[in-house]
């Protein structure tokens, strides 16, 4: 199960992406802008805009394999999820919401930058990327980053 | 194939990220510190650790790197296979007194340390579409 401090981290002011590959083992990575944890499941849904979504959507018709990458853009704690694709579907009319959240985190977290460093990305229409989380890795940069989590005795 | 533009994007001042995968097929995503130009077919990047990275490009040399220009965010997206790597040299140095100057900016003075500069032939490259 996905402990309590993974799922509000990755409902909070973080950076994400979604890492695949095709069938040449060639990889892609694209954003992931919003998403929503169900730690029951041990599903996250990531929603990734259309605009660039797809060489991402191609590659997971031919395999499931999914690797997300959540990060702190300040503190640059980070955390990898890696599964297997439940499903992808349009973002309902409510997960917009949560991106607009997220980008109004984002925001205030980074108010150094200038303003449309968040707000100048294209985010709608996203599509709502599904899988089950089987690992999941430390990846905040330095020597400990690729430590696998055991998610038994994590909380 | 790299233009002039992309440069801006290629100075570390908002990391990069990385994707590879091993030859089992498994995708693996990460932040990395520094992009380094070579020439227009070419970028280095820098060897740390042993890590999941560096595992992955040993088996699969193809990967993708996703750079960000810091003055006016523009992100490009570079494929990439890996060639060979430099253990000293002027690549090396250069990439060493960098890596150093973004150590101490992040934090992470002694965490960082160069082994090598791992030079990448460029396959494509390509302006994000995300910015709208």
């Amino acid at each position: 199960m996905i402990p309590d401090r993974l799922v509000d981290f990755v409902h909070g002011a973080v950076v994400a992406f979604i890492g695949t590959r095709d069938a040449r083992l060639r990889p892609t990575a694209t954003w992931a802008f919003g998403a929503r944890v169900s730690a029951t499941t041990d599903e996250i849904s990531a929603f990734v805009p259309d605009i660039e979504f797809d060489q991402t959507r191609s590659n997971l018709v031919h395999n499931s394999i999914v690797a997300y990458t959540v990060s702190d853009p300040i503190s640059t704690e980070s955390y990898q999820f890696k599964g297997k694709l439940a499903g992808m579907r349009p973002t309902t009319e409510e997960e917009p919401a949560v991106q607009e959240i997220l980008r109004g985190k984002l925001a205030a977290k980074l108010a150094v930058f200038p303003p449309e460093f968040v707000t100048g990305y294209t985010f709608v229409p996203s599509t709502a990327l599904t899988f089950k989380v089987e690992q999941v890795f430390v990846q905040t940069p330095g020597p400990g980053a690729g430590r696998q989590l055991d998610l038994s005795t994590e909380l | 194939m790299l233009p002039e533009e992309i440069k801006p994007a290629m100075l570390g001042a908002i990391p990069s990220t990385m994707v590879t995968c091993s030859l089992a097929g498994v995708p693996n995503v990460t932040a990395i510190s520094q992009v380094w130009y070579v020439d227009e077919t070419h970028v280095a990047l820098s060897f740390q650790f042993f890590s999941k990275t560096h595992r992955n490009v040993r088996e699969n040399p193809f990967a993708e790197v996703i750079v960000r220009d810091g003055q006016n965010f523009q992100e490009w997206h570079i494929e990439i296979q890996y060639d060979h790597s430099e253990e000293s040299g002027r690549i090396f140095d250069a990439m060493d007194v960098e890596l150093e100057a973004i150590a101490s900016m992040t934090g992470m003075s002694g965490i960082f340390k160069l082994r090598a500069a791992d030079i990448y032939r460029v396959l494509s490259v390509r302006k994000s579409k995300s910015r709208g």
